[in-house]
């Protein structure tokens, strides 16, 4: 609708009551006061039609007015930002500490947990973490397009409490996040559970103790870098990206997973090339990855000896029909059009390193596992996809599948469509992600 | 009395701005494009859109648009909204919630 008003036709947007903040707060990002928009009360995503076509009756007048009157800006719950400097007076500290958090709380600034004061002393300790200059603009962060300086990521590391060596994995994961194929904007504003995955290879994660192994995903001491790395990029997704619950970031539920998510691959135990290798970067560079997905399934097998034996149970997961990417490439590919770009869905498996070994001992590579999860994680059609209107529009030339509707299709588009990393300690448990668009990796710099 | 001094952790939005269209003085005659992201129900709200209104204007015109690109969401390109803007006069969009 945005594109359409800045060539100079009226529009009118229908939104749900829930989404009329996120509407408002997404024409600030685009760079309009507001937006014309018609409300109904529910969305019209499982409203029978009967439901939806009297939703349309009770607004149509909204709709007429939207189009033909002038459209006064309307007041948004956007977090304001006030000053720079932030005074908190209290009887003694531990007091200013909890005003400090109160307040963060009101303003929608927290991630729920306590925060760590950033303050100056504290920032300018995280700063030396990093060789860039605080006043660099690392990217503008979707989808409030705010700007993502050092300082402003260093803030918000200190209050997710990062040490100033991690800074560098936070400041490129946030250029991972940046990137226009994680294509945040859908990432962030989605109402499903999309949270990033941070993957760190090379010699940065041993420097900096991210753990690789046992209970790498947390919680615990032991885990630590991994906790705190992750916590930071949320509160900058909130804080920088103003993807803010509720506001820009409509999750019907939300998830565990959004809180922090972040390891380091087991290079010691991995017996393939590291993931970062695969992907084109020498094993000395440390870089980072950044994947979005949705729910974590646990992968037990401590039965199989043999890699046969290991696929039955790695089939089985890819294969959860209520997963937004089961079946998504029979209606077309993520897309966003601004920056010409489009990916197919991607899951991820943190692979156990005793699984992985298994293959690898019967020579078993990655491609293979690939190849094999491909040709075995089927579903009919019928339960995959049922919308023929959105085939016809992404694949007219698979039309003819509505006449086999048991037919039994890849979930995922194709074996590439599956990301391995090894990760963790042995016992035969590996971890399968559902996940979103592709990872994006790129190299860690200004350390 | 003690003060605990912090930093703002809220980055500034940069954005180029810009002016929403003028509105149009009346629909008669006009065509207006219904635009459908591919979200469910999406379509049936703006079907009965069409049927509301050509209930009250005369010889108003109505064009489907259906986005692109995309999946279970589908966007409007550049290339689309240039097609758009040269058939309708307004647009009526859905994208279900």
């Amino acid at each position: 609708m945005f594109e359409l008003e800045k060539r100079g036709v009226p529009t009118v947007s229908w939104t749900a009551e829930r989404f009329i903040d996120d509407a408002q707060a997404s024409a600030l990002a685009f760079g309009l006061t507001t937006i014309p928009m018609a409300m109904m009360p529910v969305p019209a995503t499982n409203e029978p039609a009967d439901r939806i076509r009297q939703m349309a009756a009770d607004s149509i007048d909204q709709v007429i007015d939207g189009l033909t009157k002038p459209v006064s800006p309307k007041v948004t719950k956007v977090a304001a930002r006030p000053s720079e400097v932030l005074k908190f007076q209290a009887e003694d500290l531990l007091e200013a500490f909890e005003k400090m958090n109160n307040s963060f709380l009101d303003e929608g600034w927290s991630d729920g947990f306590p925060l760590v004061p950033p303050t100056s002393q504290a920032v300018e300790r995280m700063l030396s973490g990093t060789s860039l200059g605080r006043e660099k603009v690392i990217c503008l962060l979707e989808p409030g397009n705010g700007m993502a300086t050092v300082e402003k990521i260093a803030i918000n590391a200190v209050m997710a409490g990062c040490r100033p060596e991690h800074l560098p994995v936070v400041i490129t994961a946030v250029q991972c996040l940046s990137d226009p194929k994680t294509m945040l904007r859908n990432m962030a504003v989605s109402t499903g559970p999309h949270a990033p995955l941070i993957i760190v290879n090379g010699p940065i994660a041993k420097e900096i103790k991210i753990n690789a192994k046992a209970c790498a995903l947390g919680p615990g001491s032991i885990s630590y870098a991994n906790t705190v790395i992750g916590r930071s990029l949320r509160l900058i997704m909130m804080n920088v990206g103003h993807c803010y619950p509720g506001i820009l970031d409509m999750d019907t539920i939300g998830s565990p997973t959004k809180y922090s998510m972040c390891v380091a691959e087991n290079e010691d135990d991995n017996p393939w090339e590291p993931f970062h290798v695969e992907r084109g970067y020498d094993k000395d560079t440390s870089t980072v990855t950044v994947h979005f997905n949705y729910g974590v399934c646990d992968l037990l097998d401590i039965w199989s000896t043999t890699p046969e034996g290991l696929m039955e149970r790695y089939s089985s997961s890819p294969i959860n029909i209520g997963h937004v990417g089961a079946g998504l490439w029979l209606i077309g590919r993520r897309a966003d059009p601004r920056y010409h770009v489009e990916a197919k869905d991607h899951d991820f498996i943190l692979m156990c390193p005793d699984h992985a070994r298994i293959f690898a001992n019967h020579n078993w590579d990655k491609d293979k596992i690939r190849q094999t999860l491909y040709a075995q994680a089927l579903a009919p059609f019928k339960v995959l996809f049922k919308d023929m209107k959105l085939v016809k529009a992404a694949h007219p030339e698979l039309m003819w599948l509505k006449d086999h509707p048991d037919l039994m299709l890849p979930v995922l588009e194709t074996p590439d469509c599956y990301e391995i990393a090894v990760v963790g300690a042995d016992v035969g448990r590996s971890i399968f992600f559902w996940g979103a668009n592709e990872p994006v990796t790129k190299p860690i710099e200004g350390k | 009395m003690t003060e605990l001094v912090v930093l703002n952790p809220v980055a500034d939005a940069k954005t180029e701005k810009f002016e929403l269209a003028s509105r149009l003085t009346d629909l008669n005659g006009k065509t207006i494009g219904l635009f459908w992201n591919a979200k469910s129900g999406g379509d049936v709200l703006l079907e009965q859109n069409a049927e509301l209104l050509k209930q009250r204007y005369s010889g108003i015109k109505f064009r489907n648009y259906l986005g692109a690109e995309g999946f279970v969401m589908r966007h409007l390109t550049a290339e689309q909204a240039e097609v758009i803007a040269r058939e309708c006069d307004a647009v009526i969009g859905s994208t279900s919630d």
